[in-house]
């Protein structure tokens, strides 16, 4: 299963299509909002934006932790500068994503994402 | 009221001279008296010296009296001591006659106006009245003496001494009084004409006299007293033709030549017993003397009254020829018709001096703007405030300044003496001119030598004196203005670069100025729209070889038939050498005949300034542009990352499905469709870009400005997202065009949202939102304001944001907003900075609608 945030609707319905079809269930959500009100611990992984409206991504990261509901989660964004990237590393995220991006990048770190050991999170 | 001051030297011997006279008249007196009697009664039928001492104490101050009186005490003594009565009864005789001399005199001066006139009914009553009174209880004391010293009847003296000094006194006293008061001055004013008809009546009355009078003693026996009656035409005839004086001195000579006749023992009475004979004489004397006297002095009122009234008409006339000779006066005789009114003022009044006074502008100094004197005196002069500072305030309460006073003393009078003083002259009469409420000044009459005294007629006559000389001063000033202005005028349009005319109300050219008649001359006139005087410029200019002639002549009629208040056009003439530009202005004349003035310019110089710095504020503009869209190259790649996300994600998508066995068609078309509208989306982003990175501007058209909010707010969305400001819209409903420059007002909006944007600092909390809205304000402007939650502007900021240069940014170039201001002006609107109700930046512009008036 994976989840995935972003205040663009085009970028959801494009990565939402291509992990369907690469064998992946999928939940896209508008705004971080959304998301943590949806969210029931279980599996998967999260794919989010940076930058959005409202909560983005970093405090999405900040929150599930502080929460204890840990979830391998891969970021995605417009641009991407050093600094951003290195903070989204050492926040614990799985990869860092700058768009557009390929097929295989996406589908490598959500694999990846997705064989984290659950307890890395807990 | 005393004289002018006088050595005490020379006042000294004139009393001496007059006390000198006093004697020697005394003398004489005395002596035709002791003549003039029936020895050996001691009482005369003529005591002249008692008169005459009468006439001297009328005609000198009672200060004087003592002196004169005690100058007759020696001659009386010389004259009368021979005559051998007792000493003591002389002595007094001289008390008694002085008596009789003061108690006259000062009956006289007690109970008459002019003690020294009898010209009117009252005077001839009083003087009457002193003449018998003074005889009658002064005669008591004198019978007494002469009855007790002299041993004489009481009785009989008393008779005697009484109608004999009555008698002098009435035959005396007038022509004494009037002879030393105006005989001298009144001879030598008189015509030849009326002196030698004078002397006629006298020897009329001389004749007659003696033929009355001094027939021998057998005549009158035959005729009786009839023939006395024949006295009496030539007396009226010298009454009615020659008044008081006529009548006096002709009664004189009468009483005269009779009284000689009576002593002669001829004449109507000398058949009588000598008493009777006297007392007769006596009575006709008195009774012809005293209706006379009274018919003289009727006469004189009579002529009184003429002459005064012949005076007020003489003085009507004056002032009417005076107001009709300022009526049309033209503006250059104005000074020598005022000295020469002032003159004829001045010798009709008697005055010393006249002048017209004006009041300076300060109202602190009084200047002689005009002056008469006889002697021609000082002519200018100037008082100041400080000197006389009553004077002025009176004449600022348009009051009247007069001295002596008409009753008592006021403020006027107090004023007008200090000025007298100040001028050292008797008397003065100042009358305040008047004109439009304003007071412009006095006119001013003084007199040195006399006294003169401002009757209220006479007063009320000048103050139409006044009131012509008011309004001519006040023509004066208005012609001096005018006249100034005029020149300022010429001089004006002389000086001007620009050529000049002024048109009638039917267009024709009907003056201009000296660059104009140049370029006439200069042959250059087709393409400077210049013509000669005379010539229809309306119908010129409707073919002249500018873009909209037709405008341009329509321009120019409107103004001359009043239906625009101006007319501007700019137009440009184009020639090998350079192009130039000029510049007509059209203003109507605010006059009756209407009319209108044009003015052209060549404005070739500011039109080449105007046009570099359009385009270097073009530049500018380009160089804001692309800086503002260098900050926002982040978030612009992230606008345009993000389609394209879309776009390579369901590409692949697209692959992957291909490459199954069987594809879905439907999720393929739904592919394709996304990709479709994120490229869409992303040119759209590209091409406002380019749009905004283009240099220059294009052809104004009509823009849309809720369009270009959208625009610039699918920009900067993404600005806003990471800045995490949320950038909200509120649109006016329908299109909101206005006529202009799409991309430079869409660098006014992203100008300042960006602006807005950027006032929010990395992290600070509080609210974060940027509002931008449209509206039509009034129907014909359209409003866009730009408000944001940021920290605000400062007082001070707000007055300097547009300032070039002025920024609050560590890396601003501070032209952004002004650049923004000047982009708007361009478009006819208006830039404004504010502060925002809730502490944060607001900032609004205006363009007039699309399809509205606009210049």
């Amino acid at each position: 299963l994976v989840y995935l945030v972003d205040d663009d609707a085009s970028v959801r319905a494009g990565v939402g299509r291509l992990l369907r079809l690469a064998g992946y269930r999928v939940e896209a959500f508008g705004s971080a909002a959304e998301f943590l009100h949806r969210y029931r611990d279980g599996a998967g992984c999260l794919i989010a934006d940076i930058r959005m409206p409202g909560i983005d991504g970093f405090d999405l990261q900040d929150r599930l932790r502080a929460a204890g509901r840990g979830l391998p989660i891969v970021f995605i964004t417009g641009h991407g500068d050093i600094p951003m990237a290195v903070r989204a590393i050492q926040g614990g995220a799985v990869d860092f994503l700058t768009k557009p991006f390929d097929q295989e990048t996406l589908l490598a770190a959500v694999e990846r994402a997705v064989a984290m050991p659950r307890d890395l999170y807990s | 009221v005393t004289g002018p001051a006088e050595p005490a030297v020379l006042r000294a011997l004139r009393v001496a001279a007059v006390a000198l006279a006093v004697a020697a008249g005394y003398y004489v007196g005395v002596r035709i008296g002791l003549v003039l009697r029936l020895p050996p009664a001691t009482p005369s039928i003529l005591w002249p010296p008692n008169a005459f001492l009468a006439a001297v104490l009328l005609l000198s101050p009672p200060r004087r009296w003592a002196i004169y009186l005690l100058a007759a005490l020696p001659v009386h003594l010389a004259a009368v001591l021979p005559v051998g009565w007792p000493a003591p009864m002389v002595v007094l005789l001289f008390v008694t006659n002085c008596g009789e001399a003061l108690l006259a005199a000062g009956l006289i001066r007690t109970f008459s106006d002019a003690p020294t006139r009898f010209d009117t009914v009252r005077r001839v009553s009083v003087f009457f009245a002193a003449a018998v009174a003074a005889p009658f209880l002064t005669s008591f004391p004198d019978a007494a003496a002469v009855s007790w010293l002299g041993g004489e009847t009481f009785s009989e003296v008393w008779r005697t001494r009484f109608m004999s000094n009555v008698v002098a006194e009435l035959l005396l006293i007038p022509p004494l009084v009037i002879g030393a008061r105006e005989g001298w001055h009144r001879l030598r004013g008189s015509s030849p004409r009326r002196i030698a008809e004078a002397a006629l009546v006298g020897l009329a009355m001389v004749a007659i006299g003696l033929w009355v009078f001094a027939a021998p003693a057998g005549t009158q026996a035959r005729i009786g007293g009839s023939r006395v009656t024949l006295i009496l035409p030539v007396l009226l005839l010298a009454t009615v033709r020659f008044g008081t004086a006529g009548a006096s001195f002709s009664l004189l000579g009468t009483g005269l030549i009779s009284l000689w006749a009576g002593t002669q023992g001829r004449g109507p009475f000398s058949g009588m017993p000598a008493d009777d004979g006297v007392v007769t004489m006596q009575l006709v004397l008195v009774t012809l003397g005293a209706p006379l006297l009274l018919l003289a002095g009727a006469l004189g009122e009579r002529r009184a009254t003429r002459e005064q009234l012949e005076e007020r008409l003489g003085f009507e006339e004056l002032i009417s020829r005076l107001a009709g000779a300022f009526v049309h006066l033209p503006g250059q005789a104005l000074r020598e018709t005022v000295e020469e009114w002032l003159q004829r003022l001045g010798e009709w009044l008697g005055a010393d001096r006249v002048s017209v006074l004006t009041l300076s502008a300060t109202r602190s100094e009084l200047s002689t703007a005009y002056c008469w004197a006889p002697g021609g005196g000082p002519a200018s002069g100037v008082l100041s405030r400080r000197d006389l500072p009553s004077v002025f305030d009176l004449l600022r309460r348009e009051e009247v300044i007069r001295f002596p006073a008409r009753h008592g003393s006021d403020a006027s009078a107090a004023a007008g003496e200090e000025w007298a003083r100040y001028r050292q002259v008797r008397s003065i009469l100042a009358l305040p001119l008047v004109a439009g409420g304003r007071v412009l000044g006095a006119v001013c009459f003084s007199v040195e030598a006399a006294a003169r005294h401002w009757p209220e007629d006479l007063e009320r006559r000048l103050e139409l004196v006044a009131a012509v000389l008011g309004s001519a001063l006040a023509r004066q000033e208005a012609e001096d203005g005018r006249k100034e202005s005029e020149a300022i005028k010429t001089a004006i349009l002389a000086s001007l670069p620009s050529w000049v005319a002024v048109l009638d109300r039917d267009g024709r050219v009907t003056t201009v100025n000296e660059s104009w008649n140049r370029i006439v001359n200069e042959n250059e006139k087709s393409a400077k729209l210049t013509a000669e005087i005379g010539v229809d410029y309306v119908e010129l200019c409707s073919s002249a070889p500018v873009a909209e002639p037709a405008a341009l002549a329509a321009g120019i009629a409107a103004v001359l038939a009043g239906e625009r208040t101006s007319f501007a056009m700019e137009y440009p003439h184009p020639s090998r050498e350079d192009d130039r530009w000029f510049g007509m202005t059209v203003v109507p004349l605010r006059r009756a005949e209407g009319g209108a003035v044009v003015a052209c310019t060549d404005i070739t110089g500011r039109k080449r300034a105007e046009l570099e710095a359009l385009r270097s504020r073009d530049e500018m503009a380009h160089l804001t542009r692309v800086s503002t869209l260098g900050v926002m190259t982040v978030s612009l790649a992230h606008e345009v990352n993000q389609p394209l996300t879309g776009i390579l994600t369901n590409a692949q998508a697209a692959q992957r499905l291909l490459a199954a066995a069987k594809p879905d068609d439907a999720e393929l078309d739904q592919i394709l469709r996304q990709i479709v509208s994120d490229v869409k989306r992303a040119s759209e982003v590209i091409r406002h870009l380019r749009e905004l990175l283009r240099k220059g501007g294009g052809e104004p058209g009509p823009v849309d400005l809720n369009q270009v909010v959208d625009d610039v707010v699918s920009l900067l969305h993404s600005d806003a997202v990471i800045r995490g400001v949320s950038l909200s819209v509120d649109l006016a409903s329908g299109p909101l065009e206005v006529m202009g420059d799409r991309v430079q007002l869409q660098q006014v909006v992203l100008n300042l949202v960006a602006n807005a944007l950027e006032t929010f600092a990395e992290g600070a909390g509080g609210e974060r939102s940027v509002m931008i809205r449209t509206a039509t304000e009034a129907g014909d402007t359209a409003r866009v304001s730009i408000e944001d939650t940021g920290p605000g502007l400062s007082a001070a900021t707000v007055d300097r944001v547009f300032e070039p240069f002025f920024t609050t940014k560590p890396k601003g170039l501070g032209m952004g907003l002004s650049i923004a201001r000047s982009l708007v002006v361009s478009h006819g609107g208006i830039l404004e900075a504010g502060r925002h109700s809730s502490g944060g930046a607001s900032f609004q512009f205006t363009v007039p609608l699309a399809g509205g008036e606009r210049s």
